[in-house]
């Protein structure tokens, strides 16, 4: 720098010499002057170099002020020494104002994650719970919402396939059919080829129904006659009004008691044919006389349904509760007719 | 037509032609499809095993069908990614959605929620981003990289392992690092599914600012991708 000087005030001294012929006091007050220029210039130009850092931040404004005072001294130069130092001063200012400009475009867009994330969180209408920010809370609904909000910026994602009957389930992985699954399913085939036999087993029963009815009906007949013991109408007995099927059935039932030699049905003195139970002593003998005079008891009824009907009129049944009440679920299922 | 179809059709019995093409072409689509939903590229074997089987030499002839197919009767354009022995292939919608987007029902929001918070993340970190410093964000955002997370469960998983089979993240492993650490950066179907601008409209809409070019550096390499997307397309 001392140099540097040395050479300036030499070169300033010839171009004074020549350029500008002046009285001794007037080139020395210059002299002075210029000097105290030269000295200002160089402060100026240190004082920027020191404080450059702070300078180029975006918010200071000692650049401007320097350059306004730079602005100031320039008025004062006369010598091309001055200017010299003037134009150092310039390049200075210039090269930290364009860092200046740099620095103030990168903080314009810089991108902090930290600030992001925090506006995340409050997107997702989460909050930090203390002064760490790690103690973060986002509701599970913030991630759906996020979400929901982003899908529109996925402009190439295909949508999805949407079955209108709904998607399969995940049922993992199928293995085929394990040999436990083989039997179970041989057990139930086994199993299903036994209905058949429960079928059959089913109509037995029906046919081991019949005496129970037979038997119902015996009480039915044995109770009439206790309350009034005289023989009484065949057909007031057997004929269902409200079910042609039970009428015939209660024919059927009584025939058997006939044959059994329970119950006598013969014709009364109007040539009706009545009922009359056989006693216990009566039917234990009738039943030896069967074996011994081979006896058929037998009663042979016809009924057709128009007969049925007429018989309904003729004894005004029409509307009236059969003698035999239909008995169990069949009769509920006759009854409807 | 057809007598052409069943003279090559006699020259080389394993190789598909005409009606034949058509039907298998039209299986790959479906499968293809379905397929998607995974959002796992399609390999070529994939297809292979599961649909063509025999006629594996058919296979370029049936994927030109499948292209046209799907570009005609989707609007979805089939991509080639990767090279030789990982050729891939995924779809990728060509149709504007913006406006059935409502009508459509997305699965997976929170997911994608995630994602694309990862991508952005990336995007706006010029275009990678560090795992600690991805982890370190993702803490701030309730997720551990070790913990089970109440949405997402195995969320390291989800990042490393989904996300990257589905193309979205390319994470790589920084050479010479000890401990070791991975530099993430988007996939090749992040470029394809969201495109930069998006990814700047909602950050700037997020930050509450007026215009997408106050992000400078972001803005010039969106700009940057936009031009070259056009000079390829």
């Amino acid at each position: 720098m001392s140099k540097d000087s040395e050479e300036d005030d030499d070169f300033g001294n010839s171009v004074l010499d020549e350029d500008t012929p002046q009285s001794e006091i007037s080139q020395h007050l210059s002299k002075t002057e210029r000097l105290n220029l030269r000295r200002s210039y160089r402060k100026l130009i240190e004082e920027t170099q020191q404080n450059k850092e702070e300078l180029i931040k975006p918010d200071n404004n000692g650049l401007m002020e320097n350059i306004a005072k730079a602005q100031e001294l320039f008025k004062k130069v006369k010598g091309p020494t001055e200017g010299a130092l003037d134009s150092r001063f310039m390049s200075l200012a210039v090269s930290l104002g364009a860092q200046k400009t740099s620095l103030l475009q990168t903080d314009l867009v810089a991108f902090q994650p930290d600030e992001f994330i925090q506006k995340l969180v409050t997107f997702m209408e989460g909050n930090v719970t203390s002064d760490n920010p790690e103690d973060v809370f986002i509701p599970d609904r913030g991630w759906e919402m996020l979400g929901e909000n982003t899908t529109q910026y996925f402009t190439s994602i295909v949508p999805a396939l949407h079955p209108l009957a709904g998607v399969f389930e995940d049922v993992g992985q199928s293995r085929g059919p394990t040999p436990s699954k083989v039997r179970r399913f041989n057990e139930e085939t086994n199993a299903r080829t036994q209905l058949p036999q429960h079928l059959t087993n089913y109509r037995a029963d029906q046919k081991e129904a019949t005496p129970e009815e037979i038997e119902r009906v015996l009480k039915i007949i044995r109770g009439f006659y206790a309350s009034d013991p005289s023989p009484f109408d065949y057909f007031e007995l057997v004929v269902n009004p409200q079910s042609f099927g039970h009428t015939i059935e209660n024919i059927f039932h009584l025939a058997f008691l006939v044959k059994d030699g329970l119950v006598r049905v013969f014709l009364g003195e109007n040539g009706i044919p009545v009922v009359e139970p056989v006693k216990d002593a009566e039917a234990q003998k009738s039943k030896k006389n069967l074996k011994e005079d081979d006896i058929c008891n037998q009663v042979m009824v016809s009924l057709s349904m128009d007969e049925w009907e007429a018989i309904i009129d003729a004894y005004q049944l029409a509307g009236a509760e059969p003698s035999i009440p239909a008995g169990g679920a069949r009769a509920s299922r006759k009854k409807v007719k | 037509m057809s007598s052409q179809a069943q003279t090559s059709q006699n020259r080389a019995s394993d190789k598909l032609s005409g009606v034949e093409l058509e039907r298998k072409a039209n299986e790959v689509v479906h499968f293809v499809l379905i397929w998607e939903q995974k959002k796992i590229p399609i390999k070529r074997a994939d297809i292979n095993k599961h649909v063509l089987k025999d006629h594996k030499s058919s296979f370029s002839d049936v994927i030109k069908v499948v292209a046209k197919k799907l570009e005609k009767v989707f609007g979805i354009k089939l991509v080639e990614i990767g090279e030789g022995a990982k050729k891939a292939y995924m779809l990728v919608n060509t149709l504007d959605h913006s406006e059935t987007s409502d009508v459509m029902k997305w699965k997976d929001n929170s997911k994608r929620g995630l994602l694309f918070t990862i991508l952005t993340l990336i995007f706006m970190s010029g275009n990678s981003i560090m795992d600690g410093a991805l982890w370190h964000s993702l803490k701030r955002l309730g997720i551990e990289k070790d913990h089970s997370h109440s949405v997402f469960g195995d969320v390291k998983k989800l990042i490393t392992q989904e996300f990257s089979r589905q193309m979205y993240l390319d994470i790589s492993k920084v050479p010479n690092c000890d401990p070791p650490q991975y530099e993430y950066r988007w996939g090749q179907r992040a470029f394809h599914d969201i495109p930069k601008r998006k990814i700047l409209e909602f950050v700037t809409k997020l930050y509450d600012k007026s215009d997408i070019m106050v992000w400078k550096s972001q803005y010039q390499d969106m700009i940057a991708d936009e031009m070259n997307e056009q000079q390829s397309g």
